[in-house]
């Protein structure tokens, strides 16, 4: 799910779902900002 | 050539300042460095033929990135054809970085701020190696949708595939890739 929200909005039950459990898994929210960081790194190779 | 009225007039000299940008992202996406040089001068010499079609509502790097995107979706599309599928040498690596009860193998490290660590030329650096490690057609797939933008529709209809493969994908380049980062660009950002 943290993958296929990068490509297509989820639909509103599975982003509920996500961000209930993005509240207690840390494991799970550091994934997060890494795909965050690894898409801002990516953008970069366009400057 | 030189009497040609245009409003849009672009000197190839112009075009050719945006040849070190287009050489980065077609290596990064064709993965072969001679094949990159030749497309990227295809791409250089196409766009000097039609700067009529640039109307200028875009930048220029822009149009030259969706010319080169064409370009090398050809090229995997030929090249994809020509090659039988590799074994794919990720699986092992895919599958370690779970444990038996599908949980992570060991805890993610945290990102302070993503929005910093891009700008670090080490994590850009440490970005690109990675890319390069992972099984081509994977790191293929995921260069056109991170660096060129293509949505997934897209990508279904230029490489032939179906939504839910191209979501596998995706989804094991991003895995791959942030393993192979634990190892060098997320560990300078660990707390503590």
């Amino acid at each position: 799910m943290l993958s296929q929200r990068q490509d297509e909005p989820l639909p509103w039950r599975q982003r509920l779902m996500l961000r209930l459990h993005l509240a207690y898994c840390t494991a799970c929210t550091n994934v997060s900002r890494q795909f965050e960081a690894l898409r801002r790194a990516m953008q970069r190779f366009r400057e | 050539m030189q009497g040609h009225v245009n409003p849009v007039a672009i000197e190839f000299e112009t075009l050719a300042t945006h040849r070190a940008y287009l050489l980065r992202v077609a290596r990064l996406e064709l993965r072969d460095e001679h094949l990159a040089e030749d497309c990227v001068s295809d791409v250089l010499t196409h766009a000097f033929e039609r700067r009529e079609t640039f109307r200028g509502d875009s930048s220029l790097r822009t149009w030259l990135t969706t010319i080169l995107k064409n370009r090398c979706i050809d090229l995997l599309r030929k090249q994809w054809r020509e090659q039988p599928l590799e074994p794919a040498p990720g699986e092992q690596e895919f599958d370690n970085l779970f444990d038996e009860t599908g949980h992570y193998a060991e805890m993610p490290s945290h990102v302070r701020d993503p929005a910093e660590l891009c700008q670090e030329e080490g994590f850009l650096a440490a970005v690109q190696h990675c890319i390069d490690r992972l099984p081509k057609r994977i790191g293929q797939v995921f260069v056109l949708r991170e660096v060129f933008g293509s949505e997934t529709k897209e990508l279904c209809k230029d490489l032939g595939m179906t939504t839910s493969n191209v979501w596998v994908q995706l989804y094991r380049a991003r895995m791959m890739l942030r393993s192979c980062l634990e190892k060098t660009g997320f560990g300078h950002a660990r707390a503590g």
